[in-house]
């Protein structure tokens, strides 16, 4: 391979460390890794072929093999399969999430900022039950709120309060869905910075906070400002993408785009100087 | 360093002594001044007063020189559960694990409301500030012997005697800003910001729009009182200690 390649390849690897990481977790090993990153890689060549066609033409084998360097004969096997990594599928909850967006949008369970409050599980109005009778009639709300609390979803407090933890069900824990979600969250993220390098005139949105040194004891604190600033943010960047999309010609499907925005937060040991600083 | 000579204030005054000019422009300003006071005794009249006495308490107006006694002891109290709020808020012996503010006992000497309302309120009773902070809707009892904190804002809501003692420190903060920025110099980075935003839209989008706003203006708001007291709680050692109230304001309206 070519130095100034091989430099890149290197580079742009760092993007693997995570991923690694978390095959190592799930006991993945490198041959496995590199067998599902082979399959990747050819479906992906034939996707991105086809697009570069003016036609819009679905490359044959052997120009897939050509370009991804597998032999054909691999790459007619691979490709009568479909790719080992499941798309990311967020899993939705019916009730329960019909609860959850009630718990974050009815002023009775808001506080006075429009953020959901932590609710006494039944004693006093507005409570967990009072909640989950209005949105999930029929349903024992003892046995939703025991559902909810194994799901992750919801946080059993001292003193018989409730706080919920998300606004959508999903699972957690590491599972498909979650990790197709990690991968599809990744992807977005390294679409966004390709597209950047490969089009800096025409660059999507895509800058990093200062990173600051803080005292461990204020983390929980300042995770909780981050949430509820970005939260803000993002409800606010929702409401502004609605009125586009209001925006637009009934019936028209062709030249549409899906516009999306993602806040991530970062951490790391403030000890390892020898990191590039970025979040 | 910005000497006093060379203050936008002293420029202000300057330009304020060329205004208005002629007949005209007299004639207008007293015609904005009297539409002013109008808007004002209009809004009073919705507090239960008649014109006849509205006019006999403007004429008595004028010897206070623009000083608000009443409205600092009304207020008073809510200024204190306020500083309360943050420190229950802020302070992270008080904050969960989640960095949220925990429910606290409501009497003992560590970490409790008793601690807060010495602190805050002197020697008044643990009770009465717990009776204050419920019906401002600042918090909640849990049980007979703790309290969670309901809201991150002291609710003047359904009280006539605070929201007219707030709607004085309001105008008097609106104008101060109007009347700085009335004779500012042209520079932007001079002119202290001031935004409206409005539009003739269908009443019934009253209530949507106010749910879009409300978490902006609150986390607006919140970002700039944590701003605000982190530079409160330095203690300066060189320069001027003279401090001053400066803040932002922020609501929602219709016409």
């Amino acid at each position: 391979m070519p130095e100034a390649k091989t430099a890149l390849a290197r580079a742009a690897m760092t993007a693997v460390e995570p991923l690694v990481e978390l095959f190592l977790e799930l006991g993945i090993t490198s041959p496995e890794a590199e067998s599902l990153l082979r399959g990747v890689f050819v479906h992906t060549a034939r996707k991105w072929l086809a697009s570069q066609s003016k036609s819009g033409e679905v490359p044959s084998d052997v120009r897939v093999a050509l370009v991804t360097g597998v032999h054909r004969n691999f790459v007619r096997q691979i490709l009568a399969e479909p790719p080992r990594i499941a798309a990311a599928r967020e899993q939705k909850g019916g009730g329960a999430g019909r609860l959850l967006e009630a718990w974050h949008s009815d002023p009775v369970y808001l506080d006075s900022s429009g953020k959901p409050r932590d609710l006494p599980e039944r004693d006093q109005e507005p409570s967990f039950y009072s909640l989950a009778t209005a949105y999930l009639p029929g349903a024992a709300p003892g046995v939703v709120l025991e559902e909810l609390r194994r799901a992750g979803l919801v946080q059993l407090l001292a003193e018989h309060r409730v706080r919920v933890r998300s606004r959508a069900f999903r699972t957690q824990g590491i599972s498909v869905g979650t990790v197709g979600e990690m991968g599809s969250r990744a992807r977005e993220l390294l679409e966004t910075l390709r597209h950047n390098l490969r089009d800096p005139a025409a660059p999507l949105f895509c800058e990093t906070a200062q990173v600051f040194s803080i005292d461990a004891g204020r983390l929980s604190a300042v995770r909780n400002i981050i949430n509820r600033r970005a939260s803000t943010f993002l409800t606010a960047m929702e409401n502004e993408l609605a009125i586009e999309a209001e925006k637009a010609t009934p019936g028209a499907r062709r030249d549409r785009v899906k516009v999306g925005l993602t806040v991530f937060e970062t951490e790391r040991p403030a000890k390892r100087q020898d990191d590039r600083e970025g979040s | 360093m910005t000497t006093k000579r060379k203050s936008p204030r002293r420029k202000l005054k300057r330009s304020q002594m060329h205004w208005p000019q002629g007949s005209d422009e007299k004639a207008m300003r007293d015609d904005l001044a009297r539409e002013l006071l109008s808007v004002c005794m209009t809004a009073l009249q919705a507090y239960g007063l008649d014109l006849r006495r509205i006019v006999e308490l403007a004429r008595q107006a004028v010897a206070l020189k623009g000083s608000t006694p009443t409205m600092t002891r009304v207020l008073q109290d809510m200024y204190w559960m306020g500083e309360l709020i943050s420190e229950w808020a802020e302070n992270p012996a008080y904050l969960d694990g989640e960095g949220r503010p925990q429910v606290i006992q409501i009497n003992g000497s560590g970490i409790s409301l008793k601690g807060l309302a010495q602190k805050f309120f002197g020697h008044r009773s643990v009770q009465e500030i717990l009776e204050l902070g419920c019906q401002t809707q600042v918090m909640e009892r849990v049980g007979d012997k703790k309290v969670a904190l309901l809201n991150d804002c002291v609710m003047f809501t359904g009280d006539p005697f605070l929201m007219l003692a707030h709607s004085i420190r309001s105008v008097r903060r609106f104008l101060s800003s109007a009347d700085y920025n009335a004779w500012a110099p042209i520079d932007q980075a001079n002119i202290w910001p001031e935004r409206t935003a409005f539009s003739a839209v269908p009443e019934a989008d009253f209530p949507e729009f106010i749910k879009v706003m409300r978490p902006q203006i609150a986390s607006l708001l919140e970002m700039g009182n944590r701003w605000l007291a982190s530079r409160a709680a330095v203690k300066q050692r060189t320069g001027s200690r003279r401090k001053i109230t400066m803040g932002i304001q922020a609501f929602v309206f219709r016409e």
